[in-house]
């Protein structure tokens, strides 16, 4: 961070009403943050009304933002050549990436679907990661079973999955 | 659970016992797309792909998912009709769009060409261990290849007259990959004859386009080799491992001087991702190589290296190749 810039912090509200205040950089790897401040708002002291997103959910993304933002700033200090303390440090971020996202499945769905409305890239991946992870070797049965995802299958849809999936009955699906 | 249509946007509900309820199966399609995109064929065709109808749409649909498919490290996993059933699923579904297809053992010539004329976006073909499929069968289906650049053939029954036939149909190859056991060759026995430059030419004449080259176990002799580095003026890589032909002499050397990455016949295999299949080839002193080949479907990948750690400090001491010569005292 260069000396002397000044120090903006912004709000955001959740929709059960609490207040989180990070730095506005933090906050910008928000889509819908940068939207927001692009046209004018959000800076006052009402801050940003996150619609849909309970506080206990925003509090996680707000540690991710400013756990992302610091990472990014401290490694524009670093130098650029230093190849290894880049990787060294990616290698980090990405540790606490998976540790951050080791969470029941309800959680990690609450998390996904707010990443994706504030438009957090990075975060939507890494649910995706995580979701991906916990499906991968799975039956089509055991996902459903583990999601609680009905089989909305007609029976015409099932013949027709018999017929063009022949794999599938060595399986349970 | 009545039929009503749901919102748009995924919602937390409020289920029967009063709890949040999550609808997963209404995830964000993008979100669900991203997710399907850090999975196995194997996966969204048996699982992800088959658990509710908005699922199953994505996965047949959504071309993009199929746009590189791995299915190597698979033969364990299922029966090969099985596999090649799935890779057939998964060429439809890209819809002419496939740019990547990696398999192993279980593919066919039928296969190869049913690829041929659905995939002529493809760029990068990797097979391994793929004993089905015949010289004919390749050639043939590489008529349908003309984009692509890059071909990686490890451990197939395939050499010879093969890398003409390449070539020819894949005027951009990029990175072209033969690898074969040198002991498997050993097997035949003859020592005469050994000698054998006949993929090194049809390398040489046939794949101007060449970056980067592995031949790893090859046949191929001083004067294929220079033949080669004539010829393909743009080569970058080479890689002529366990290539005991090879004599690396001032000339050779001399050849070799521009090329950015050389590793060298008695260089260390330990970043080879096969070599787990040669290191066994020695253990078994190459008798029944088949069953060798099968009783050992376990492909090294980059995780396990910690476990090869003797091996590596075994080849490099250089006296790997020696040992060789020993086995087979021909």
């Amino acid at each position: 961070m260069a000396a002397g810039k000044p120090v903006v912090m912004v709000t955001l509200v959740s929709s059960d009403g609490q207040s989180f205040q990070l730095l506005e950089e933090a906050a910008l790897l928000s889509a819908m943050v940068r939207d927001t401040i692009q046209i004018g708002q959000g800076r006052g002291p009402a801050g940003i009304p996150i619609r849909n997103i309970t506080g206990q959910t925003l509090s996680m993304v707000v540690v991710y933002c400013n756990k992302h933002y610091t990472a990014a700033a401290a490694a524009d200090g670093d130098d650029a050549a230093d190849e290894e303390k880049k990787v060294a440090n990616k290698k980090q971020l990405r540790e606490w990436d998976e540790q951050f996202i080791n969470l029941e499945q309800d959680k990690l769905y609450d998390i996904l679907v707010a990443a994706n409305n504030l438009g957090i890239d990075g975060l939507v991946d890494l649910c995706c990661w995580r979701f991906a992870d916990m499906m991968k070797g799975k039956s089509a049965s055991e996902i459903r079973v583990k999601l609680g995802i009905r089989d909305d299958f007609t029976s015409e849809q099932r013949a027709q999955i018999e017929k063009d999936s022949p794999w599938v009955w060595s399986r349970t699906t | 659970m009545s039929l009503s249509p749901r919102p748009r946007l995924p919602s937390t509900a409020m289920a029967e016992d009063g709890g949040e309820r999550r609808d997963w199966a209404d995830m964000p399609s993008d979100a669900l797309a991203a997710v399907f995109g850090m999975l196995d064929v194997s996966d969204l065709l048996t699982g992800a792909g088959l658990v509710c109808r908005a699922w199953r749409q994505l996965a047949a649909t959504y071309s993009t998912l199929w746009r590189r498919v791995d299915m190597s490290h698979q033969a364990d996993l299922m029966e090969n009709e099985e596999a090649e059933a799935m890779a057939r699923t998964a060429v439809d579904r890209a819809a002419g769009t496939m740019e990547a297809f990696w398999a192993d053992s279980f593919v066919t010539d039928g296969l190869l060409l049913y690829l041929s004329v659905r995939a002529s976006s493809l760029k990068s073909l990797q097979l391994s261990l793929c004993f089905n499929v015949s010289n004919e069968g390749m050639a043939e289906a590489m008529k349908g290849f003309p984009q692509l650049e890059e071909l990686d053939i490890t451990f197939c029954s395939l050499y010879g007259d093969v890398c003409q036939s390449i070539g020819k149909a894949c005027p951009q190859l990029k990175c072209f990959r033969l690898n074969d056991r040198w002991t498997f060759q050993m097997d035949y026995g003859a020592s005469d004859g050994m000698d054998d430059d006949t993929e090194a030419l049809g390398i040489a004449n046939n794949m101007p386009e060449l970056r980067e080259l592995q031949l790893i176990g090859n046949n191929i002799t001083n004067d294929g080799l220079i033949s080669i580095l004539d010829h393909c003026q743009h080569l970058e890589s080479v890689d002529i491992r366990q290539c005991y032909n090879i004599q690396m002499d001032d000339a050779l050397k001399s050849k070799c001087a521009r090329i950015k990455n050389l590793k060298l016949p008695h260089d260390s295999i330990s970043d080879f991702k096969y070599r787990a299949y040669i290191v066994s080839s020695v253990a078994y002193s190459g008798s029944d190589l088949e069953l060798d080949l099968f009783d050992d479907l376990d492909v090294v990948t980059d995780d396990d290296d910690a476990d090869f750690n003797d091996t590596d400090d075994f080849n490099e001491t250089g006296s790997d190749g020696a040992m060789y010569d020993d086995e087979f005292d021909v």
